[in-house]
């Protein structure tokens, strides 16, 4: 198989994620990362996947707030960008 | 490491990478974040399912790197699992993780630290493991380490050139 790039994520898509984790192990990002993830029972790769998530997260809406703010900005939101799949000959 | 030269690195190593015959392999599936910027973070995931039942799953999460640090990516998280595969499937196909499904090895950093699984035990931290630094695992070598047990049944150990201490 290919190289395959999955679509460019979204604040939405994201945010939607997380939620499942959240609601997979009755708790939410903050005591996940401030109190809870040291110790708690969550998979490691579930913990994994949400540390990335909310890592991903905090760089989309940091990029979203930058559009806002630029002038002359060629692209728009990150949501409004092209997230068409692309695939790569290996 | 930049997006792209990492994807290219990807593209090559897998590349030479020959795999068992009637395997089912998912990926490797590559995430940026922005495009065209390609900002980290950045992750990826890659599986293998073979014919008799047993599972290898790379997976690698890259995060910011500062500027002053010469900016791009690095890898802060990872884990290289080899085992039986359970039959939930997560929303790329590749095996869900269950702990009742044995795992042969795995290797990781995560929250605790960089640590394996092997010979039954968990969280081997890196103290206990001797010759190899399980921060610099390779993916590919790890999935070469597989192939070479299923077809010679060499220990990982030895595969790998780690030993682990009392």
């Amino acid at each position: 198989m290919s190289l395959q790039r999955r679509c460019l994520p979204t604040i939405g898509a994201v945010s939607l994620q997380l939620g499942e984790l959240e609601h997979r192990y009755g708790l939410t990002s903050d005591v996940f990362v401030l109190h809870d993830f040291r110790s708690s029972h969550v998979d490691e790769d579930d913990g994994m996947e949400w540390l990335y998530l909310i890592e991903q997260l905090r760089v989309l809406r940091e990029a979203a707030v930058g559009d806002l703010y630029s002038t002359g900005a060629e692209s728009g939101p990150l949501e409004n960008q092209d997230s068409s799949p692309e695939q790569f000959a290996a | 490491m930049r997006y792209l030269e990492y994807e290219q690195w990807l593209q090559i190593e897998h590349s030479k990478l020959i795999l068992e015959p009637l395997c089912i392999e998912i990926g490797p599936l590559v995430a940026p974040t922005t495009s065209p910027a390609y900002q980290p973070p950045w992750n990826m995931d890659w599986a293998v399912i073979f014919q008799d039942g047993m599972f290898f799953v790379v997976r690698e999460r890259w995060y910011p790197r500062k500027s002053i640090f010469g900016g791009g990516g690095y890898r802060k998280m990872f884990s290289f699992h080899y085992g039986a595969a359970a039959p939930g499937r997560d929303r790329d196909g590749i095996p869900a993780r269950d702990k009742a499904y044995q795992t042969i090895i795995r290797v990781d950093i995560d929250w605790t630290g960089p640590h394996i699984h092997y010979l039954g035990e968990d969280h081997i931290p890196q103290p206990r493991v001797r010759d190899f630094s399980i921060s610099d695992a390779d993916p590919f070598r790890f999935a070469t380490a597989v192939l070479q047990n299923r077809a010679s049944g060499t220990d990982f150990a030895a595969l790998m050139g780690f030993t682990v201490t009392p």
